[in-house]
């Protein structure tokens, strides 16, 4: 394995140091590509109140490559499918060797208070999403209850 | 066989034996043998009082006794063994044995110096080793028998070696008289006289010490300084203990100067707007500043009621002017400052007879010698010693013929020069009296030194104030100058020279390097008149040398403003003077030295305990008034008579501010450089580098003045600069912002468009990498680890590197390039442009600059570097840096095409005022000031246009154009403008032919400006006078006039002068961080 690239240094220096809010995001030990980070729930979100794992890993390539997100809690978001993968522009071709571990998991966040139905992952959230959209959120809500409480596991 | 002695006190009381012996050491004086008591049985009834002992010689024979001490000693010699109570000893200092050319004396065979520094230097080396030690001998006849105890040897052996005293000496009490051993202590007593010769003889130490005063009085000589110096202070200091020593003390009630005001209510807002600061703290600080202690000084509060109340003296009947009452009492005061024997009519408690107080310095402390020994009818009962400068006298010490003058220091417009001038008038001789050089030529003239600018003002006011046929007046000025019209006899009574600094500096150099030309060296004035005195506050420059070498017996200061800095502006008038004491450096230090001392503690931290300082320093304060009250006579414009009515009464003043709109041209200019700087600013703010680049800041603020004068000044100003450019290419910048001009006028004519150069805040590190972003120079090989730094046309940075890596990862997937940050695009290799350091842009301040060059991508992988510089800024380097981000183009070539600069507001109203007088008096003549000289070109270019004739006067005019252009504005009668800036015309400059003022810009401080309005509104003013100021709306001007008006103008004229210290203006006594808050504040308005 190649050494570990000063940028990669750099970020979890700075995750450390100045940590965002809402977002815990800690390398493994032995490995540290390997995140483990924890989202709370964005307030005035069905997911409000849950705390979601996450793992996150840098590839190779990175920065010029985008890192690997994967939900490990079970969502109700139509951008999010059962594996946990995420659909978003930024992990995929609009990535940017600019853009930072930090900013990636901010935009994860923001996701989560803003689903976007019109470019889904999985078409049955999607849309059920779409045709009714307050019984969606009650779905998502009781699955943020049921999966994402700190409590449950 | 000897008494056994009874016990020790009886030797304390035994009346003398023996009369007074002569010293050990030789003495100049004749002391004759003193009268005698016949000797006394040692009989313990006789008296115990100390003093009755053989009566001492009195003053007559050529001392002063002053009385008696103890003092123990120690035997060195085995060999005393005939001492006994009352046996007379001789008293003498050891000298250190000198090589033997010279001898043991300490007078006597070093003849009087020449006029050289080696007699100065040997006269130091041999006082010096003199003084070494403070070892005085004891002995009988020419056997010495042992050494005075330390205590006792400190007191004496400096005066011993000025020459200061004459001791006699007996024996009290030996321990062991038969078997005397070594270190058995001998008690004798010691009877102290003043040589006779060393009162009322203030050159008396000199002499002993072997070098003539007078050669010791060189300034700039440091070792003819020493000497002088340290003489003095031992002599003072030992004076003073041995005073102490025989127990005489001055009297404490010796009246000072009449008890005139509380300092701390002395402040009374009568001060002058250039010397008074009222502080703006809070009232209850026990504080005192000092500025307000030193300008209370100066108010007429500080000289008593008694200024007021001088006596009045009836005016010359050659003058040809009435005087006013108060110039009137300024005459008779000069006249007796010139005539000190005139007795006063101060009264005062506590005078002795024979005394005047007046005339005494408050400083010598009267001592009362011991009374209770016979002394004849003639001898003196008391003496007086100057505990500053050593001297005694026996005499009433009065202030001697040779301080004859003073400063005159009214307030400006008084009319100090008609004071003066009735002052020669009424001191009228036309024999010469004899000067005291016989290198100078004697001469009834006096000699009046000016600036340059008031030269024919004194002539003229010279020869008007007097009636025909009694003045002549004499102009030293020119290549041509000659003073041989001098020495020709005058049928008028009063002869004057005028001349002006500068020509005094050139004879004075010519003096001094010997060139035999006449100048006005070679007189000895009858009187030194200097105008503006404080031309010369500083000591160490020629000027004042060349000052204080004329040759006369009256000298007088006439200024305004008698100190501008402090106390050492006041010193250098008095040494000019030749004020005694307190002209003399030393005594000087004691009064200021306590002043300095205590502003030097308070800007401590901690603060410490000011208590004792304070009271040093305000005991210093009082002397420093009682000086004053002697030498210096001020009044000022807005005292009021004890009969009610104002001293002076000028025509009113009215003052009006004009405010102007600008054209819209001068509107779109103004905005855009305004803003322009205002982002300056605030990025300098934001850096911190405010108080670094404080010239950039100035700049700034000039800029925006320039401004609101006359566009086209501030075109110059900004071409100058380099800073207007060719447009840039339109496919190279994004487009930015466009400022609107306000546009209140229905008028369908476009606005014109701005294009500003946007600011580049370079980051500080690559955002792919996180590493710093470097700059390296061009010169450094592409092949190295640092890659150059890039910057995309979205002016986003990033490393080489990065960007190479970003560029190849997305290019076999053939996407555009986009700006990883901004995602602008698509970016052509073309367009990238490479950032390395370069020499800075000329008359700018960053420490480098930033080349933009082209990158071609292949160089990457290669060492050649770009030969081919193009800055993305076109035709102009851009300056950018990573942490301060200014750049010099501000406008562009496009813009200012379009702007109209052909007039402006400010000189559109101007001409409206002139052109059309609204008052009945067509003829009014007016002056106009302004700060700028390119606008006073302006103006004049637009008055001659529209056929006004004016005269103009400037700092590149001579001495001869200025002349004529004055006195075409006095004279000519079509001739209604002036054109004046304000340091050119001087201060002095009389202008009340004129009724109207108008300032074309305003100055960051207001009393420059009142200067300016006081050439008009002055004494010998007729009319009402109008002040106009001339303020552009909406513009800095008019937060200009906010912070005038909010009374911190001291600090904004600190800003405003590009150097922060100028030393013609008074400084707050704020703390530097409290200054620092409120420029930054006063800025931060400014700028908006």
């Amino acid at each position: 394995m190649a050494a570990l690239p000063k940028r990669i240094t750099k970020e979890i220096e700075r995750l450390i140091k100045d940590p965002v809010p809402g977002i815990i995001a800690e390398p493994h030990e032995d490995n540290l590509r390997y995140f483990d980070v924890v989202i709370a729930g964005p307030t005035q979100s069905p997911f409000q109140g849950g705390e979601f794992k996450l793992e996150l890993f840098l590839p190779e390539g990175y920065p010029m490559e985008p890192p690997k997100v994967r939900f490990l809690t079970k969502i109700y978001h139509p951008n999010i499918d059962k594996l946990g993968r995420i659909c978003l522009d930024i992990l995929k071709d609009k990535w940017s060797p600019a853009l930072q571990v930090r900013t990636v998991l901010l935009s994860i966040q923001a996701l989560l208070s803003a689903p976007n139905p019109d470019d889904p992952l999985d078409n049955n959230v999607a849309q059920h999403w779409k045709d009714n959209e307050k019984d969606a959120i009650a779905t998502a809500t009781a699955w943020t209850q049921q999966y994402a409480l700190p409590a449950s596991k | 066989m000897k008494d056994p002695p009874c016990r020790i006190t009886d030797f304390f009381c035994a009346p003398g034996r023996t009369g007074p012996t002569r010293t050990a050491g030789p003495s100049p004086v004749n002391v004759e043998r003193a009268r005698r008591k016949p000797p006394t049985s040692s009989s313990p009834a006789a008296k115990r009082s100390r003093r009755e002992t053989a009566a001492p010689p009195a003053a007559c024979d050529g001392v002063v006794y002053l009385g008696e001490f103890l003092c123990i000693g120690y035997l060195t010699t085995c060999r005393g063994a005939n001492l006994q109570a009352g046996d007379p000893l001789d008293i003498s200092r050891t000298y250190v044995p000198t090589p033997p050319a010279r001898s043991r004396g300490p007078r006597s065979n070093i003849p009087p110096p020449a006029i050289s520094e080696s007699g100065l230097g040997a006269a130091l080396t041999a006082y010096t080793q003199r003084t070494r030690n403070t070892i005085v001998r004891f002995g009988r006849g020419p056997q010495e028998l042992g050494r005075l105890r330390q205590d006792s040897a400190n007191v004496v052996a400096p005066l011993l070696d000025l020459g200061l005293l004459e001791l006699t000496a007996a024996v009290v009490y030996v321990a062991r008289p038969a078997t005397p051993q070594l270190g058995d202590e001998v008690v004798m007593r010691a009877q102290a006289y003043l040589p006779r010769a060393a009162f009322d003889n203030p050159t008396y130490v000199a002499w002993q010490c072997g070098f003539d005063p007078v050669v010791a009085e060189t300034w700039d000589d440091p070792i003819a300084t020493e000497l002088r110096e340290r003489v003095q202070l031992d002599a003072q200091t030992a004076l003073h203990a041995l005073f102490a020593r025989c127990g005489l003390t001055a009297h404490t009630d010796r009246p000072v100067v009449p008890d005139v005001i509380d300092l701390d209510s002395s402040n009374d807002g009568g001060s002058q707007g250039e010397t008074g600061h009222v502080p703006e703290q809070d009232p209850a600080s026990t504080d005192d500043q000092p500025s307000v202690q030193l300008d209370a000084l100066f108010t007429p509060a500080a000289a008593g009621a008694g200024v007021l109340d001088l006596p009045e003296h009836p005016a010359p009947p050659t003058l040809a002017y009435t005087l006013h009452p108060y110039q009137c009492q300024a005459l008779g005061w000069m006249l007796a400052r010139e005539r000190p024997a005139t007795p006063s009519s101060v009264k005062c408690a506590g005078v002795l007879p024979g005394e005047d107080l007046a005339l005494m310095d408050p400083a010598w402390l009267r001592f009362v010698l011991p009374s209770d020994i016979g002394r004849q009818a003639d001898d003196p009962d008391r003496f007086y010693f100057h505990p500053h400068t050593g001297q005694l006298a026996l005499r009433f010490p009065r202030v001697g013929r040779c301080h004859a003058g003073g400063i005159l220091a009214d307030e400006m417009g008084l009319g100090k020069t008609i004071e003066m001038l009735a002052l020669l008038h009424a001191d009228a001789a036309s024999d010469p009296e004899p000067s005291l050089d016989p290198d100078r030529s004697p001469t009834s003239a006096t000699l009046v030194v000016c600036p340059l600018s008031l030269l024919s003002q004194w002539q003229d006011e010279a020869r008007q104030s007097s009636r025909p046929g009694t003045v002549r007046v004499h102009l030293h000025y020119g290549p041509g100058r000659d003073l041989t019209a001098l020495a020709a006899p005058a049928s008028e009574p009063v002869t004057v020279v005028v001349t002006s600094y500068h020509t005094l500096l050139a004879d004075y150099t010519a003096f001094t390097t010997g060139t035999t030309r006449t100048s006005l060296f070679n007189y000895h004035f009858r009187r030194v008149i200097l105008d503006e005195a404080h031309t010369i506050k500083a000591r160490h420059t020629q000027s004042f040398k060349a000052c204080y070498a004329l040759s006369t017996t009256r000298r007088w200061a006439v200024t305004g403003t008698p100190y501008i800095n402090g106390l050492g502006d006041l010193f250098s008038l008095l040494h000019f003077l030749r004020a005694e004491p307190y002209g003399r450096a030393m005594a000087w230090r004691t009064i200021s030295d306590p002043i300095t001392r205590l502003e030097q503690a308070r800007v401590l931290r901690p603060a410490p305990d000011l208590t004792p300082l304070r009271a040093a320093a305000d005991q210093a304060y009082t002397r420093l008034r009682g000086i004053l009250q002697q030498t210096l006579l001020r009044r000022t414009k807005n005292l009021t008579l004890p009969s009610g009515l104002p001293l002076v009464t000028l025509p009113p003043l009215r003052q009006a501010v004009v405010t102007l709109d600008f054209t819209t041209s001068e509107r779109a200019l103004y905005e855009a450089v305004r803003t322009d700087s205002q982002r300056r600013f605030r990025l300098l703010v934001a850096t911190g580098a405010v108080w670094r680049k404080y010239m950039h800041v100035f700049q700034l603020l000039n800029r925006l003045r320039l401004g609101c004068c006359h566009p086209q000044m501030l075109i110059d100003n900004l071409s100058r600069a380099a800073a207007i450019v060719d447009d840039p290419d339109p496919t190279d910048l994004p487009c930015v912002p466009r400022l609107r001009t306000p546009d209140p006028s229905p008028d369908p004519e476009p606005a014109p468009e701005v294009r500003v150069q946007p600011t580049i805040q370079l980051t500080t590190e690559c955002p792919v990498c996180l590493e710093t972003l470097t700059y390296p120079t061009e010169a450094i090989d592409l092949g190295s680890e640092q890659l150059p730094t890039i910057l995309l046309p979205c002016h986003h940075a990033l490393c080489g590197g990065c960007w190479a890596a970003y560029a190849d990862q997305l290019s076999p997937k053939a996407r555009s390039t986009t700006c990883p940050l901004c995602r602008h695009g698509p970016i052509t290799p073309e367009s990238v442009r490479r950032v390395v350091r370069a020499d800075p842009v000329q008359g700018t301040s960053s420490e480098f600059a930033l080349v933009l060059t082209h990158l071609d991508v292949d160089e990457l992988d290669s060492d050649a570097v770009s030969d081919r510089p193009v800055s993305i800024f076109t035709g102009v380097r851009a300056v950018i840096s990573p942490h301060r981000a200014v750049e010099e183009p501000c406008l562009t070539r496009g813009f200012v095409a379009g702007l109209d600069l052909s007039t402006s507001a400010k000189v559109h109203h101007l001409l409206e005022l002139l052109t059309t007088p609204k008052e009945a008096d067509p003829r009014r003549k007016t002056v106009v000031f302004s700060q700028y000289t390119s606008f006073l070109t302006i103006v004049s270019t637009e008055l001659d246009r529209h056929g006004l004739a004016h005269g103009r006067l400037d700092g590149t005019m001579t001495h001869g154009q200025r002349e004529l252009a004055l006195r075409r504005f006095r004279t000519d009668v079509d001739c209604t403008v002036l054109l004046l800036s304000l340091r050119a015309g001087g201060t002095g400059l009389n202008l009340t032919c004129a009724s109207r003022v108008f300032l074309l810009d305003p100055w960051w401080n207001t009393a420059i400006e009142a200067q300016a309005v006081d050439r008009v509104h002055r004494l010998g003013q007729q009319r009402p006078v109008d002040v106009v100021r001339f303020i552009v709306r909406d513009t800095i001007e008019e937060r200009m006039r906010d912070i005038q008006q909010s009374k911190h103008r001291l600090l904004g004229e600190a800003l405003g002068a590009p150097e922060a210290a100028d030393p013609d203006v008074p400084t707050g006594t704020d703390e530097p961080a409290q200054q620092h808050q409120r420029r930054m504040e006063e800025l931060r308005h400014l700028f908006g």
